[in-house]
């Protein structure tokens, strides 16, 4: 059903190891592609999506992007292996549910991942560990040069690259920055923070983007803009503001500790303790419990534990990757039951 | 003030706007403002407003769905279709209903133009036509001058540029 090393262990961007692991997960930056002469993909029959696909997947593979670029026909793969891909952020979600011919090539190596057939032609994505916007942008923009020389992208002069959606053209860029914020959500700091952001033309989601809830105290940040802007312009905006934020963050969390150490506390042994004992565990629940580990970690109340083990749980612990764990299609129920077999283990007193 | 648009008249709209960090405050007339999608109350319009209101009104509306295109020919999308799902069937669906996509860029995004980067093949074609722009003022010069040599120099290089360009079309 799926492939052993599609599970083994997250991908490098999900290592705890990036710039600002205390409070970011992840960065990651898209660019909107499309090619010239072709209508977009929602308008496009299945044969037509093959072609192009084809000349995208060639051009990928003579470009000599990377040396372990992977294809995958995502119409042909099942849907518990495209929620896996989802889960890991190397494909969206309208690329995971859509429908007709589409893929998704991605180099492990470079971490980049490019959709084809998704709402536009092309989704170029970088991801990166921690905070690192400026070394995912310029990869990506590495990649759409290499990939401009063999595909002729649908352009105009005034409104710059093309794209489906009009919120999406000029650059085509977004770059996403997802944190970790429990201290600004629990002192009450996130108008303070959609004030801010708004203002200087970000916009704050949930961790699945649009319409997403912030489950597990994680939030992502991007840019609503793409247009009239240059793409080291659009960097700078976010580099500026999300370091402020990640600052902000940091003296709550001192505040929060100074104020209120023996609450703090309660509530991180208290989700050590659920995580350690409980039989059931919710997935919505589960990223509450590790909001506060992940937490105490970084203040320092659990020293034992790492980063790493944190963001590793956090990709695991997800409905598709529980099932490859586990080797078996489940349902909600008994994906509960597993996840909370799986924690136990991973929370067990000796490895604490 | 007067409007920074057309001006022409007396600016009572100011929009501020934000990109990229970069404040930005624009002072236009009220019809330069509507015209550019921006809501105002209908009172200001008419104040300021030249011609009475009755009769502008219906003519610039007949005059607009006169000049509208009704679908793309490429691929078929309307402007209904375009407001109802919020995406276009295909690039050239940008030039067809070039009018209301930029006034919906004008909102959404508060601006019309590209600043970033570009296909290689567009930066070559704009070097192209610099080189050809400024061998053409040399030229209209020599000829003012009455330097017919170097006019004819200069001529026979615009032909070899421009051929160059029709080969590689």
């Amino acid at each position: 059903m799926l492939e052993p090393e599609a599970y083994n262990g997250p991908d490098a961007w999900t290592r705890g190891n990036g710039p600002e692991a205390d409070v970011v997960l992840s960065t990651r930056v898209r660019l909107a592609r499309n090619v010239a002469d072709f209508h977009f993909p929602s308008r496009l029959d299945d044969e037509t999506r093959a072609r192009l696909q084809t000349r995208i997947v060639t051009a990928i593979n003579d470009s000599k992007l990377a040396d372990d670029v992977r294809h995958e026909e995502l119409q042909d793969a099942d849907a518990l292996h495209r929620q896996l891909l989802w889960e890991r952020n190397l494909i969206s979600r309208e690329a995971m549910q859509g429908k007709g011919v589409r893929g998704v090539s991605w180099s492990a190596q470079k971490q980049f991942s490019i959709m084809t057939n998704e709402e536009d032609h092309l989704r170029i994505q970088t991801l990166r560990a921690g905070f690192a916007p400026a070394e995912a942008l310029a990869c990506a923009l590495e990649v759409d040069t290499q990939l401009d020389t063999r595909i002729e992208y649908a352009w105009s002069a005034k409104l710059g690259y093309l794209t489906a959606c009009p919120t999406n053209v000029g650059t085509g860029l977004r770059i996403s920055v997802m944190l970790h914020v429990p201290a600004l959500v629990q002192t009450r700091q996130m108008d303070k923070v959609n004030k801010a952001t708004a203002e200087v033309g970000l916009t704050v989601r949930g961790q699945h983007g649009e319409g997403s809830k912030a489950l597990g105290d994680v939030i992502q940040i991007s840019n609503q803009r793409t247009l009239g802007s240059t793409e080291p312009e659009l960097l700078e905006v976010v580099l500026a503001m999300l370091l402020k934020i990640v600052e902000y963050e940091r003296v709550m969390r001192e505040k929060l500790l100074a104020d209120s150490k023996t609450a703090v506390e309660d509530r991180i042994w208290r989700s050590v303790g659920t995580l350690r004992h409980a039989r059931r565990l919710p997935h919505e629940e589960t990223l509450g419990l590790l909001s506060a580990v992940r937490l105490g970690i970084t203040m320092k109340l659990l020293p034992t534990m790492g980063l790493d083990d944190m963001n590793e749980m956090l990709v695991l612990s997800q409905p598709a990757h529980l099932q490859a764990l586990f080797g078996k299609a489940m349902d909600a129920g008994d994906r509960d039951i597993a996840r909370a077999t799986w924690m136990r283990d991973r929370f067990k007193p000796e490895s604490n | 003030m007067m409007c920074q648009m057309c001006q022409n008249s007396e600016a009572t709209v100011l929009v501020k706007q934000i990109i990229a960090g970069h404040k930005d405050e624009i002072h236009l007339c009220a019809p330069c403002a509507a015209e550019r999608g921006l809501a105002i109350a209908p009172a200001l319009i008419l104040q300021h407003s030249s011609t009475p209101v009755a009769s502008e009104t219906p003519t610039k509306k007949r005059r607009r769905r006169a000049s509208a295109p009704q679908s793309c020919k490429s691929c078929g999308s309307t402007l209904a279709m375009l407001k109802e799902t919020g995406r276009l069937g295909c690039p050239e669906d940008y030039v067809i209903f070039e009018k209301e996509i930029l006034n919906l860029l004008l909102r959404a995004q508060g601006c019309t133009e590209h600043r970033g980067r570009q296909p290689a093949r567009m930066a070559a074609r704009q070097a192209h036509e610099r080189r050809v722009a400024s061998m053409r003022t040399d030229l209209s010069q020599a000829i003012a001058q009455q330097d017919y040599e170097r006019a004819a120099t200069l001529r026979d290089m615009l032909h070899c540029l421009e051929a160059g360009e029709q080969g590689h079309a």
